[in-house]
């Protein structure tokens, strides 16, 4: 029987949501910080860190399949206690609010350095986020619905740079093909494992998906969407420009963009980019702050969430404003101070999650 | 501060008061001197000279009665024919005979039943009734004789079609009830009348079939009628809006159509419909697609449907898009059109004074201008308005400098294509849009344009329409015959679109056929 709208979302509904909240970060600064390390073999390190995540994402999917009807704040909360809980889900809380803040600075300062140079940053920055959080405000049915109606025009529109760029491809310069050397590849891989962390944050949801045996479905299309988007356009980017040029440059997707067209007459078909990429934008940071306010409300323990959508839309303004630039806020900010001391959270999180209610587990057992 | 609160009080009271009265239940008395002048008091007689009272006597019983009726509400003939010359001319068999026995053998109206209060006369003499009275009877006989004067079943005007039938709904409930019934011969297609307002009620039938709409659905907008709290509804298009979840939002979400044709193929996929003596049917619940959708879509072949409406979305995001991208286009994006044509627009704005945006806008609100005045206007000077408006929209106006050459192709290709969206709360809504776009796009170029869309889809997936969320089947997915934006041929449209909840899923079984032609 088909059931009437009930606030749930299917599992179509769920993978969009999950694919725009990750594949964006291909056409931010994420690749810059990613090339930096894994030179011309970069297109290998999504595959290698989807395999990290693998295992964590497992246990953390078993223990939410355990904990029925439990989404991932509720979870921490019961397996760990009233006050560890408190402090796993304030500092899942912090990152994914920083990360929001940081992120959204790093894409008004692209949409600033290439299309508006004459707005002052905090006019687009107010822009953007109030039309996030008029999108986030519609609630979660409304984002995964908008995200499903959009995915295939993305991916359409990515198929056709693609198209459109394999003109200018040179397959020569992927090599050498390992690039900083495998061991180096596998160890920068695992530092910059939280860029799949929306994946694991996601699981706040995990009560608002129709049906569990389609959240483990789910979860793994939109691993296989990520990383092959992901490969596919590192792949590009290091065939089209080359390994010490990428380097240089700061915006590959938006470059890359510029740099094909179709025929002589309609030379600049970057405009029809721009408007999927600030289409994705748009709905990856209204996920952003609806994932941001979803956590903070589970761990205060409020829940009428929605509500709450306002105050931390206004406070991710003032945060993303503290750098400088968003050389400062990817290079400084995300990387330094984000991603390097976040993966061990995101790998060692379901892990200890899962000792912890095994142990308990056998005791609760035990006196059964 | 007391007294206030004790005139809302009164207020209240007297409020109280009058629906006590109304909904009160006055019985007949069986005297007919007494049941008269209560009615003559209800009706303003003799003021009022529509009311007629007419005494007869009744042979066959022997005993005198009245009968009333409106006059223009009832067919006079009938009443003259199969009421007055029965009952005066019928031989007196039995002195005992009944109201009842007066509808069996006497009377020869094919609708007549007894009534016992005197809300009841009022209600079916504004109905078109004849109310007869009998000497000494506690209970009162209405006979169906409503003669009401409408147009005949003429063509569609706001849906025509090239292909498919030509009729359209007309002023009558009944003619209306008959042209569904005529496309849709199904036994459990089902009539129920409900009334609506107050002071004037209005009849309402509400259509479905019994064992494809969904009894939750059908319950909830019975419901939802029966809440109206209103004086008086005058036709199906106040209902409209008295019905609407969102009275404020841009978005319609009740469908308004002329077309018999359609309402059946509506109540096929489970919908409800609602009918009363207006030239239109009210759909619900709808979605996106069934206001972007025709009934000629279904009437002509597979690619030539599926051509028409690809035409119309194309018409449609022109509409929404079209002022505002060119906006974008030469205030930020200069580079995206080729050099030349940009030089050639460059061109023709030199001698222009006013910005883009006020171009536009000259243009677009004089484009609204002679749309509306299109429609009031006398049809006697109806072709001035042609001229006027190719002065307006036209060379007249680039030779004066005030606008550009190129924004009138863009506000006659814009203005074209809004005629090409076929449903008018539609058009409306797209026309409304296309002024926020072209607002954004003035104020932050394609990036505004991207803010809009993005806004406006989130939106339109979010609300609902009775439950049914708006771009459903799409988006949320449900299963359907995919009948969105393109359909398939008509043959494997087997499945009813399960957003509507239907009780029977399949309109068929499922037919199993390769796509090949051989």
């Amino acid at each position: 029987m088909i059931k009437e709208s009930d606030g749930k979302i299917g599992i179509r509904e769920f993978v969009s949501i999950i694919v725009f909240s990750i594949i964006l970060k291909v056409a931010d600064m994420t690749p810059n910080l990613l090339f930096k390390e894994g030179m011309t073999a970069t297109w290998m390190m999504p595959l290698i860190m989807g395999g990290y995540i693998l295992l964590p994402l497992l246990i953390l999917l078993s223990l939410l399949n355990r904990y029925k009807s439990k989404g991932l704040i509720e979870l921490i909360y019961s397996i760990t206690g009233k006050y560890v809980g408190f402090i796993i889900s304030f500092v899942l809380t912090i990152i994914s609010l920083l990360g929001t803040a940081v992120n959204l600075r790093d894409q008004v300062d692209i949409l600033n350095t290439l299309f508006f140079p004459k707005t002052p940053i905090i006019v687009l920055l107010i822009i953007i986020t109030i039309s996030c959080y008029l999108i986030a405000k519609r609630g979660l049915e409304a984002l995964g619905r908008t995200c499903w109606l959009l995915l295939p025009i993305i991916i359409a529109s990515f198929i056709l740079l693609v198209a459109l760029a394999l003109g200018e491809v040179n397959l020569e310069y992927i090599y050498p093909i390992w690039g900083p050397g495998l061991s180096q590849l596998f160890k920068s891989s695992l530092l910059h494992i939280s860029i799949f962390g929306e994946l694991f944050l996601m699981t706040t949801f995990y009560p608002f998906v129709r049906d569990d045996k389609k959240y483990y479905r789910g979860t793994f299309y939109s691993l296989f969407i990520i990383i092959t988007g992901m490969v596919l356009s590192f792949l590009l980017y290091i065939t089209v420009f080359d390994y010490p040029t990428i380097q240089k440059i700061a915006f590959p997707f938006q470059a890359l963009s510029l740099y094909v067209s179709i025929g002589y007459f309609i030379a600049n078909v970057e405009n029809l980019f721009l408007i999927f990429w600030f289409i994705g934008a748009i709905m990856r940071f209204s996920i952003y702050l609806y994932v941001t306010t979803a956590i903070f409300a589970y761990t205060i323990k409020i829940e009428e969430f929605e509500l709450l959508i306002l105050p931390v839309s206004i406070v991710t303004i003032p945060l993303a404003l503290i750098p400088e630039n968003s050389i400062v806020a990817m290079r400084i900010f995300w990387e330094d101070y984000i991603l390097k001391f976040t993966w061990p959270f995101f790998i060692l999180l379901p892990i200890f999650l899962w000792i912890v209610d095994y142990f308990k587990g056998r005791v609760n057992d035990e006196v059964c | 501060m007391k007294s206030i609160v004790s005139f809302f009080k009164k207020i209240r009271n007297v409020n109280n008061k009058s629906t006590d009265r109304r909904n009160k239940k006055e019985l007949i008395s069986s005297k007919l001197a007494v049941n008269l002048n209560r009615i003559k008091e209800i009706f303003v007689y003799p003021k009022n000279q529509d009311f007629k009272i007419r005494k007869i006597s009744i042979r066959s019983i022997n005993r005198v009665g009245v009968i009333l009726y409106l006059n223009g509400m009832v067919d006079s003939k009938k009443v003259e024919e199969h009421i007055i010359k029965p009952l005066q001319e019928e031989p007196c068999n039995d002195e005992k005979l009944t109201n009842i026995d007066l509808i069996n053998k006497v009377i020869n109206v094919s609708i007549a039943d007894e009534i016992d209060t005197f809300q009841e006369i009022k209600k079916k003499i504004l109905d078109g009734r004849t109310v007869l009275l009998v000497d000494g009877s506690r209970k009162a006989i209405y006979m169906d004789t409503v003669g009401f004067s409408y147009r005949n079943v003429e063509k569609p005007t706001a849906e025509t079609v090239v292909k498919g039938p030509k009729e359209s709904f007309s002023e009558s409930t009944q003619v209306n009830r008959s042209l569904i019934r005529k496309q849709l011969r199904n036994e459990k297609l089902i009539t129920e009348i409900m009334s609506v307002g107050e002071s004037s009620p209005l009849d309402i039938s509400m259509m479905y079939i019994d064992d494809i709409a969904s009894p939750d659905l059908v319950k909830k907008i019975k419901k939802r009628v029966q809440d109206i709290k209103a004086d008086v509804v005058q036709n199906i298009a106040i209902l409209e809006q008295h019905l609407e979840e969102r009275p404020y939002s841009l978005v319609p979400t009740i469908l308004y159509t002329e077309r018999p044709d359609r309402v059946a193929a509506f109540l096929q996929e489970g919908h409800v419909v609602l009918v009363d003596n207006s030239p239109a049917a009210l759909v619900l619940p709808v979605t996106f697609w069934s206001f972007f959708q025709t009934a000629e879509d279904m009437y002509q072949r597979w690619a030539y449907g599926n051509f028409i409406r690809l035409i119309r979305l194309l018409a449609l995001l022109t509409t929404l898009l079209a002022p505002a991208a060119y906006i974008a286009m030469t205030n930020f994006h200069e580079n995206l059109l080729p050099t030349d044509l940009l030089l050639a627009i460059a061109a023709t704005r030199e001698n222009v004074p006013f910005p883009v945006i006020i171009e536009v806008l000259l243009m677009e609100i004089s484009f609204e201008l002679i749309r509306e005045a299109g429609i009031r206007i006398p049809n006697t000077i109806g072709p001035t308005i042609g001229i006027v408006g190719a002065l307006l929209i036209g060379q007249a106006a680039v030779d004066a400098n005030v606008i550009s050459p190129i924004i009138v192709i863009i506000i006659a290709l814009n203005g074209l294509s809004s005629f090409a969206i076929p449903n008018t709360s539609l058009n409306y809504m797209i026309r409304i849009m296309k002024f926020i776009f072209s607002f954004s796009a003035y104020l932050f170029g394609y990036l505004g344009i991207s803010i809009s869309l993005t806004v406006t889809l989130s939106y339109l997936a979010s609300i609902k329409s009775f439950d049914v969320p708006f771009l459903s089947p799409l988006s949320p997915y449900y299963p359907s015959s995919g009948d969105t934006i393109i359909r398939p041929p008509v043959w494997k449209q087997w499945l009813r679109p399960l957003n509507i909840y239907p009780q029977d899923k399949q309109r068929k079984e499922k037919v199993e056929g390769d796509d090949s032609n051989d």
